[in-house]
This record gives C-alpha cells, structure tokens and sequence, in this order.
C-alpha cells in the first residue's frame, strides 16, 4: 500500500497535476480570505472557506479521473492485479496518496487563522474544526471521484461524469427545495430510482430474472407504502434530496461552530463505501 | 510448479479457453504456442490471476491463486503483452517500486533491481524515463520487472516481441539461463523461437489444447508431410494423368502459368512417398521435371491440421472484423469485388 502511496503521489508531482490541484485551491481561498478577512473584516476564516467549497467540485475529478481509467488504459493494471497485493490496498494506496494533497492544501489553509489572529480574537477550535469538516468533504469528493474512474477506460468520461454528479450534489439543497410537495411527485420520484437501480442491476448481473425481481420488490414496497401512509410522502424526496449534498457536515461546522458526531459519521462512512465500491468494481473486471 | 485443471473462460457466446489442463515441472520452459486470437495470453492471465476463469482452478507452488491470491501470486513474475510500465517514472525509480511491491525485503531491495537490471541488460538506462525508452528497452524492463527477486515462476507473454534479433538471442540465453532453477512459461506465435529456447510445446488454437508435446516430436511431425510441389515444363492436360496415375495421390492442384510451366500441388495418402514413383513416370513420358519437393508445412498449416478447421481463415478479432466486413461490402457495392478477395488485393486482381 505504501509502494503504491508513493508512487501515486511522485505520479501528481511530476505531472504538474498535483501542483496545479493545490495551487488552484490555494489561490481561490487565498482570495476569498483576501476579500472576506482582510478586506471586508470578517473574523471568522470558515466564512471564507464557505465560499470556496465549489472549487473542490471543479478540480478534484482532475486528481480522480486518471486514477484507475489511466491504469486500465495503459494495461498497468495488470501489474498491480498481478503481483501480491490485495485490491483493497490497491485502492487504499490510491486514495490516500489524493486525500494528502488535500491535506498539504488544508494545512496551508489553517495558516489563515493565525493571521487573523494578529488582529482579533480568534476561535481555533471552531476554525481548526471547519477546516478539518473541509478536508473529510473533499475526501468524500475524491472517494467518489476515484469509483467513477474505476468504471471506465477514458479519463474523459471519468470526469465528465464526476462533474455531472457533482454538480447534482452541489445543487441539491436548491433542487430539493425546487421539487413540488405533492406526494405523488415523491411516488414518481421514488419509483424513478427503482427503475435506475434495476438498470444497475442488470448491467451487473445480465439476468433479466433477477432484474425484474428486484424491480417489482422495490416497486411493490414503494406502493404499499404509499398505499399506506399517503401523507408521509408528501415533500419526502424533497427532503432527502437535499439531504444528499455532502456540504451539510461543513456547514454546520463553519456556520454554527457545530461538529456532531452524524457528520463526522457520515463523511467517514461516505469514504468507505465509495472505496468499497471502488474496490468491489476493481474485483469485478476480473469476473468480466 | 504450475498445474492447471480444467481451465474455461467464456466471453457471452464466446468461448477464449476451453477446459485447458496441463502441468509444469519446475526447472522446464514450457512453450505456448498459437495464432493470434487462440486464448494464450488470456490463459496466462488467468494463470497469473490478472482476470478469473469460468471455472478452474490454477495452482502455483500448490497455492490456489484464487483461493490464496497473495502467496500465490508472490511465485510468479509475469510479463503481460505490453509491458506494464509506467511512463512517468525512470527504470530505476519504476523498478525500486515493483520491488516494494512484491514485498522484497528493504535490505535485499537494491541488490535485487540491480541483478534484474543487469540480467535485461538496462543497467545504462537506469536514469532514463520510461516514456523516451525504445519498444525493445521497454520490452526488456518490463522483462526485468517480471524476473525481479527470482520468483519461483516466471511467465512470458511474447517476450522477444518488438526486440531486434541480437537482442532476441540475448533474451533467450537468458530465458534459459533462468529456466535452471525457475519454471518458465512463454507463448509465442513463432514456431522457431518456442522450438529454440522451450523443453515442451502446447499448441493451442481457438481455446482448445490441440498438442502437447516436445519440439523434436513435433518437428517431426511437420516434416511427414503428405504434400508435395513440383513444376513441370508442360500443359496441364498432359501432366494431369501422369500424377492421377500414381498409387497413393488423393487430389492434384494444377496452374500454369504464363512461361509454359506447371505447377503441381498434389495431396497423398499418409506415409506414401510418390516423389520417385513420380519422376519415373515423367522420365518415361519425356515430360522435364523441374522441381520437387515434400513440402514443409507452414505453422498456420500446421494449425488448420491440427485444429481441422480446413479452408477457414484463422477468426480475426471482433474489431478488425466489423470494419473488414464493412469494408468489403462497400467494395462489392462499388466495382463488384469477388466475396473472397480483401480490399487490396482485389485492386491488384483488376490490374
């Protein structure tokens, strides 16, 4: 895992990749600092780092994209598969050779609030708290950044579909406040994701069997339960859907100085499925 | 020591290997040979544990590399198609990495690069990025890669592909040379080459083991042709009912061409020899022999034999295969093209 640690990470310093992913950031929070802190006044850095969060979105599917397409395009990946290690390390290694460049750029970032505090008072924890809710972000970005790129051969598609999802996730709170109340716009909705999820189904098994099995499961709770309990679905998709941008955790940290356990939850766990994922993918070409 | 047992693997309808099983003794260079397309290098990815068969299983030093991936995968250097560099490193950087990674000890790390790279000869290119090496430099770190810290099993997939003839010599010396206390696998579609440097050759075509066997029983078998050549200087209409005369002809082929000559492919029975019953007969009927020869069958004859798919051209891959097609109907709509002739030669047909 530490081989591969190291060579992914002299693989973005060589290749300017690295260089650029930080210094981009770097420069956007500097302005943002610049503008917020110094100019305007605010005490408080997480402010700044609030308004930086789509920066994140827009360079990270750079670092992920060549990630596992690059390796498949180049057939390395017959090298790592081959010798012993195990694919999980694999995917550890990678990752973690992208999550340290976001946190080369984070530690430079907590620069910022000991300027701060040459000229006021300064809450470290709250600060140090924002930024390090900024970093697991980011983390999640990456994670799934580097599942998207496990999927494919192309760079291109890699991070053309990376930015898609992003962008979703980075509009969702909006989306979701956009989408009408009825409950059976939520029934749609809902049925809608089943349909996606039987597709996935079938791209992964190829049984038409086992396809329409899962689709009329789902299908079948989703309408008993509407059946049921009609006025539970009313605004319901709404709610989740603005629920599944990753910037909530941050939020709270940098807007009301609040790190709860559930965010920090759901950052971790966020990570460790989209590498679970990256891993089970990865493990599935094999059976290809 | 490599054993195989009942390996498949099918792509949807197509089936690349079909119930493969054979064993490698350690110590021997076991040779796999076949046309493109006949399931070598998709055995030696299953064998390496690269992509998972429909069924079978592969054992390397007795560990199951689906069931203990890791130890298994510790005995086996293994040397893909292409080589699996990367270009942003330099040799000595990318061969510093593949040591770590296959777990060679910190202290035997360095001396273990240095003799992979001595061994491939890379040793002057050390400092060299990958990305401005030649096809044959980057053949042979690839080489070295797989034979760093001499695992147990070293697996070649083409290995003298892309090296000049020096540098093939080269590599099969040192091919041999490891085959004293490695077991080594090496496919090729070059007879000459599995025949120069492999103790034991498995033929194998369109998944399927067709032969297994020594060069020597093999050669042997190539030369008890029962084809034989011979040109004549005479019409066909006279050297037809010389040939169909002889004992043991199943079926002549004959063309004239524009100078007057004949030439004569002529099918016979196994083990009949017709070459002097045949010069006789042209001496008596005062017919001038000009040549004639068994002929040696070419390995992709040998392949038709052997895999008895007759007049059919080897299966090209699905890619080549949509655009060929493509092309030849475009063809046959435009100036009629016979079926057969590909695009060129159907040009040169017109001529």
């Amino acid at each position: 895992m530490i081989a591969i640690f190291k060579r992914e990470l002299r693989g973005y310093l060589t290749s300017m990749i690295g260089f650029v992913f930080v210094a981009v950031i770097l420069l956007l929070v500097a302005f943002y600092f610049y503008m917020y802190n110094m100019y305007v006044g605010y005490p408080t850095f997480s402010n700044a780092l609030t308004g930086t969060t789509f920066i994140l979105m827009l360079v990270i599917p750079l670092l992920t994209m060549r990630s596992f397409a690059e390796e498949r395009h180049a057939k390395t990946d017959q090298l790592l598969m081959t010798y012993p290690v195990s694919v999980p390390k694999i995917v550890a290694g990678k990752f973690f050779s992208m999550a340290f460049l976001l946190l080369i750029t984070c530690v430079i970032c907590g620069i910022c609030p000991m300027i701060i505090d040459r000229f006021g008072d300064v809450n470290y924890a709250a600060e140090y708290g924002a930024l390090l809710m900024y970093f697991l972000m980011g983390c999640c970005y990456i994670a799934m950044g580097m599942f998207i790129s496990s999927l494919t051969e192309s760079q291109i598609i890699a991070a053309v579909l990376s930015y898609a999802i992003f962008i979703v996730l980075f509009m969702a709170p909006s989306i979701g406040q956009a989408i009408p109340n009825e409950g059976y716009v939520s029934l749609i909705a809902f049925l809608v994701i089943a349909v996606v999820l039987a597709v996935i189904v079938y791209t992964q098994t190829k049984s038409w069997l086992v396809t329409i099995l899962s689709f009329v499961v789902l299908a079948a709770a989703i309408g008993i339960a509407y059946w049921k309990m009609p006025l539970k679905f009313e605004g319901l998709f709404g709610k989740y859907f603005s629920k599944i941008s990753f910037a909530e955790g941050f939020r709270r940290a940098s807007s009301y100085n609040v790190i709860s356990l559930t965010s920090l939850v759901t950052y971790l766990s966020v990570i460790f499925f989209f590498c679970f994922l990256t891993v089970q993918s990865v493990q599935k070409r094999r059976w290809a | 020591m490599i054993e195989v047992k009942n390996l498949t693997k099918v792509y949807g309808d197509h089936t690349a290997v079909n119930n493969l099983s054979f064993t490698v003794e350690t110590g021997q260079i076991y040779g796999f040979l076949g046309p493109n397309g006949a399931g070598k290098s998709t055995t030696m990815n299953i064998m390496t544990g690269y992509i998972a068969p429909t069924s079978g299983e592969v054992y390397i030093d007795g560990h199951s590399i689906f069931e203990e991936p890791e130890r298994a995968k510790k005995s086996i250097g293994y040397l893909p198609e292409l080589p699996p560099v990367y270009p942003d490193m330099t040799v000595l950087e990318y061969l510093r990495f593949c040591a770590e990674l296959k777990g060679i000890p910190l202290g035997k790390r360095e001396r273990a690069v240095m003799d992979a790279m001595a061994a491939t000869r890379v040793t002057e290119m050390k400092n060299r990025l990958i990305k401005n090496l030649s096809k044959g430099y980057r053949q042979r770190v690839g080489l070295s890669q797989a034979i760093l810290g001499s695992p147990s099993v070293i697996i070649l997939d083409e290995p003298t592909v892309g090296l000049d003839p020096a540098q093939i010599i080269e590599i099969r010396e040192l091919i041999k040379k490891l085959a004293k206390d490695h077991t080594v696998i090496l496919s090729s579609h070059i007879l000459s080459e599995v025949s120069a440097v492999c103790d034991h050759i498995l033929i194998i075509a369109h998944g399927d083991l067709v032969a297994s066997d020594t060069p020597e029983h093999l050669a042997e078998m190539m030369e008890k042709s029962a084809t034989v050549e011979a040109s004549f200087r005479a019409d066909a209409d006279t050297v037809r009912p010389l040939i169909e005369g002889l004992a043991g002809v199943q079926s002549v082929e004959l063309e004239t061409a524009a100078d007057g000559t004949t030439n004569a492919v002529i099918r016979t029975e196994e083990d009949a020899d017709i070459r002097e019953a045949l010069f006789y007969a042209c001496a008596d009927a005062r017919v001038p022999l000009l040549r004639l020869a068994n002929r040696v069958l070419s390995l992709e004859e040998m392949f038709l034999e052997l895999t008895g798919t007759g007049e059919e051209e080897p299966e090209p891959e699905p890619e080549t295969r949509n655009r060929f097609g493509h092309r030849k109907e475009k063809n046959k709509q435009a100036e009629a093209a016979p079926e057969e002739a590909p695009a060129g030669s159907g040009e040169e047909a017109k001529e």
